[in-house]
């Protein structure tokens, strides 16, 4: 027998223990694979994909993000797959096998499979690449599909990069091996579980860190957000730290001393041996905990901020706007032609207004409460009737205002602020002052520079007599038309750019749909790409439990033996190890979810938006790829320990 | 009545086709209520074979088996679990105990699995701690006891739900002669004061001399049958006796006694 075919033979018989250090390898490469495909995708190098174009710093970054994860991932799968085996080790040893034949018998074993998912994972990537480029093109809403390419540099980065990734890690496993004493390698699960410890001091501190994180967490406000941000993270890391090491112990000791809980049927085993899977696996739960309420909430904040944008994009009403003026000097567009742009097109007009008004030149604002004062007597801006803007309120309510007293719109969307000045400007050749009363925050028509930037009402009797006033070019009128299929009409708004004069471009407004679509694809890429960095992460995380649920089997095994001599059903045996994987899978999943949901209510109420939605879209998604999870590891970890404790009955 | 019986049992390993080894053949014991058997024999002679089918842990090959009347080779998996759970109770070498469980739990696991209510569980736990001079013991976890102490909690388990018999595999195999010693002496006040039916498989010549009966095995097959007078010591040299007779390794597993 050579030495190769020990290795072959070894990964065929332990195919189960091996098979999840293989199939978690190949999940890295092949999420690499497709990751880095679609970065060196031609769509994407030639910016025929304008979305990418913009994030693709970003997109960078999240490569490395992805290497770093797979190198730290792939270590602690294989150390833990050699960790579950150091009584096959010591068997070697036992029979004569030298600590350099030990190595060499690792170092080929790992090779092996570290070629074998690296070269399978790639297939799967191939495989996969075009649905994951089907769903970014539905994602981003392009009209042509993206192509599907299998691009040289993506086959032969990804094959450098995780065959240098296992050699690493396969050299540094190797120098490790046949380090301890045989005896010890032998007994590696019989060493006594001691007794799970806590200490009054850092159950207290674990708690109040935790109460005091949440707490500054959900009364954050915009003000004390750079004071406390910080703070919060320390507070809630270390109370997390604290919850599996110390208070896990705590709770779990009170529930022993609940008798009618705790002495009925498989609770006592359940309990009792729930303390030793969590204190053994509290840095695994606490690590997986923390990552995944930073991977959620920036997932929020990610689709919070997009939301943000795109409403107050989308306060704009009108698609295309313009001025229309009797002042000659002005270019202006011709109705005809955006007529013929439309219906070329094939869009639909839902929506027209027209809103008539008086040019006040050179004016100036200053108010009473602050130094601040704008317009500063050289910019022009629209003074409207107040029957007219109550007309076009988009929030339905009216403003009063007395014969002498004006209004200014603040169309900008600042918050509110009741707030009295003075405005004074030109209507034609006549000086004008006006006594501002009131503040409405409204965005109820588009805005054009030097046109409309603030809006003052006055009464229609002090309308009429100010356009008494003016001169024939004092009076305009803005118009907007809004599309019922606006979301489609970025190449008729840009044909229409074109086809004007510069000068004309000053009075009229057609960006709002273009930028809609640019903010939307680049932030939909950026929220696919985290999803996809998610998924990674989240079956990284399951993978993670999944090995170490494997190291204890071999316990797990000869306590199963144990109990079913005297009598201890399989069914109440499965009970009581389904119950414990589900509480190991799914405890840091919660507690990373109540994490975040803090984190998310802090950040509704800085952005005044609210992700909650999404958040639930996400922390769903993390269930549900738990869940699976959770199914096939009981599953097999279940079959792995009837198997065991059969085939080594007495 | 007789709380176990057993008729022609025999176990073949190997495939139908092709028998591989004949570990026991037609062994019929007969073993009545509060009796203390033990069943002897040489290395290689069954003996772990005929526990592991009395403890139905293993089915036979052919003969019956009947423990309390219940023919247990004919019910299923769970059924069985069950049945050990009621009718058997078990003594290892190896204690088989749970490190996650204090001694208490450990005692009282057989109850607790079967749903009964805690009052009565403590009610039942009380005497039988007594008996085992382990009350001082409870709390303890089952890595600060000597092995004695562990065995003793591991009888008192094996009776707690008062199991119609008792089965100890090499009970004091784990043990220095003196932690043996009162450990057998528990075993027989068990079965004298709690009318308890013990069958204990043993190499161990003092161990057996506590039985009544001691039942040998040799190549599968029942050798002779012992008789205690009311003598211990004459008892012992009578199991010498046989054993020499017998011939055969009996030191299979008396060395890690040191």
């Amino acid at each position: 027998m050579t030495f190769r075919s020990l290795a072959l033979k070894n990964i065929k018989e332990n195919w189960r223990s091996y098979s999840a250090f293989f199939f978690s390898s190949l999940f890295s490469v092949a999420i690499f694979y497709i990751y880095y495909a679609f970065v060196v995708h031609p769509d994407v190098i030639n910016g025929n994909l304008v979305a990418a174009g913009k994030v693709k710093l970003g997109l960078e970054y999240c490569l490395y993000l992805i290497s770093i994860f797979s190198f730290i991932f792939i270590l602690y799968s294989s150390g833990s797959f050699l960790k579950s085996r150091k009584k096959e080790f010591g068997l070697f040893s036992l029979f004569g096998m030298t600590r350099r034949q030990l190595r060499k018998l690792v170092f080929v074993e790992n090779m092996l499979i570290g070629l074998l998912s690296t070269v399978a994972g790639i297939g799967i990537g191939i495989l996969f690449s075009k649905l994951f480029l089907m769903g970014l093109g539905a994602l981003l809403k392009v009209e042509e599909q993206i192509r599907f390419v299998v691009p040289l540099k993506a086959v032969s980065l990804t094959l450098i990069v995780f065959i240098g990734i296992f050699l690493v890690i396969t050299l540094y496993i190797t120098l490790r091996i046949g380090k301890g004493q045989i005896i010890e390698l032998l007994q590696a699960h019989k060493q006594p579980k001691g007794e799970l410890r806590f200490s009054k001091f850092k159950v207290i501190i674990g708690a109040i860190s935790l109460l005091i994180g949440y707490a500054l967490a959900a009364t954050m406000t915009m003000m004390t957000f750079l004071l406390t941000s910080l703070p919060i993270i320390g507070f809630v890391v270390l109370g997390t730290y604290l919850l599996y090491t110390q208070l896990s112990v705590v709770i779990l000791n009170f529930l022993k001393r609940r008798h009618k809980l705790y002495y009925k049927k498989s609770n006592m085993l359940i309990i009792s041996q729930l303390g030793y899977k969590i204190r053994d696996n509290a840095r695994v739960l606490f690590t997986i905990t923390i990552l995944s309420a930073v991977v959620m909430t920036a997932m929020g904040t990610i689709y919070v901020l997009q939301n943000m944008i795109k409403q107050q994009l989308l306060a704009t009403p009108y698609s295309v706007a313009w001025i229309e003026t009797a002042d000659e000097n002005v270019a202006q567009l011709d109705r005809a032609k955006l007529d013929e742009l439309i219906a070329k097109h094939g869009l639909q007009i839902s929506k027209e207004e027209q809103i008539a008004g008086l040019k006040l030149e050179q004016y100036n604002i200053s108010y009473d409460q602050s130094n601040r004062s704008f317009g500063k007597g050289e910019q022009s801006t629209m003074i409207i009737p107040l029957s007219v803007y109550n007309e076009n309120r988009i929030d339905g309510k009216e403003l009063k205002l007395a014969n002498d007293e004006a209004a200014l719109v603040e169309i900008f969307m600042d918050n509110y602020k009741k707030r009295t000045g003075t405005v004074t400007g030109k209507v034609g050749n006549a000086d004008v002052e006006l006594k501002l009363v009131d503040v409405t925050v409204e965005r109820f028509m588009n805005i054009i520079y030097d046109w409309n930037s603030m809006p003052i009402i006055v009464t229609d009797e002090r309308y009429e007599q100010l356009l008494a006033q003016g001169d024939e070019t004092s009076a305009f009128t803005l118009h907007g038309i809004e599309f019922s299929n606006w979301k489609s009409s970025v190449p008729m708004l840009k044909e229409l750019r074109s086809s004007v004069s510069d000068e004309t471009v000053g009075s009229i407004d057609y960006y709002r749909n273009i930028d809609y679509e640019e903010i939307m694809q680049s932030t939909s890429l950026t929220i696919f790409v985290g999803l996809f960095v998610c998924l990674l992460f989240f079956v990284a995380a399951g993978s993670l439990i999944y090995f170490k649920l494997f190291t204890e089997r071999d316990e797990d095994v000869s306590m199963f033996k144990g109990l079913s001599r005297i009598g201890i059903t399989f069914k109440e045996m499965r009970k009581v190890i389904v119950t414990q994987v589900a509480i190991i899978f799914f405890l840091p999943c919660l507690v990373g979810i109540m994490h975040a949901l803090f984190a998310m209510l802090a950040l509704n109420r800085l952005l005044n938006g609210s992700g909650w939605i999404y958040a639930f879209v996400v922390f769903g998604i993390y269930v549900a790829m738990q869940a699976i999870y959770f199914l096939i590891a009981s599953r097999s970890y279940l079959h792995s320990i009837r198997k065991g404790a059969a085939t080594a009955a007495m | 009545m007789s709380v176990l019986k057993t008729t022609g049992l025999g176990k073949v390993y190997g495939s139908k086709k092709n028998i591989l080894y004949t570990a026991l053949q037609g062994v019929n014991i007969e073993v009545e209520k509060g009796e203390f058997v033990g069943v002897m024999g040489p290395s290689g002679s069954g003996k772990t074979t005929l526990l592991n089918l009395l403890s139905t842990i293993d089915k036979p090959t052919s003969g019956k088996l009947e423990i309390n009347g219940i023919d247990p080779t004919k019910l299923n998996d769970h059924k069985l679990a069950l049945f050990r759970r009621r009718e058997l109770g078990f003594v290892f070498q190896d204690f088989n105990l749970l490190d996650a469980l204090n001694v208490k739990e450990n005692i009282i696991l057989p109850l607790v699995m079967e749903g009964i209510k805690p009052k009565v569980i403590e009610q039942r736990l009380k005497p039988i701690v007594q008996m085992l001079q382990i009350e001082d013991l409870l709390a303890k976890r089952t890595y600060e006891i000597s092995g004695g102490q562990k065995q003793r909690t591991a009888i008192a388990r094996a009776i707690i739900h008062d199991p119609s018999l008792l089965l100890a595999d090499e009970l004091t195999g784990n043990l220095d002669s003196k932690a043996a010693k009162d450990v057998m002496d528990t075993l027989k006040q068990m079965n004298e004061q709690m009318n308890a039916t013990i069958l204990m498989v043993t190499h161990d010549p003092f161990s057996a001399s506590y039985c009544q009966r001691i039942i040998f095995i040799k190549d599968g097959q029942l050798f002779t049958e012992i008789n205690r007078g009311s003598n211990r010591q004459i008892f012992f040299q009578q199991i010498l006796d046989v054993q020499s007779m017998l011939g055969g390794d009996f030191d299979d597993i008396s060395f890690p006694r040191a």
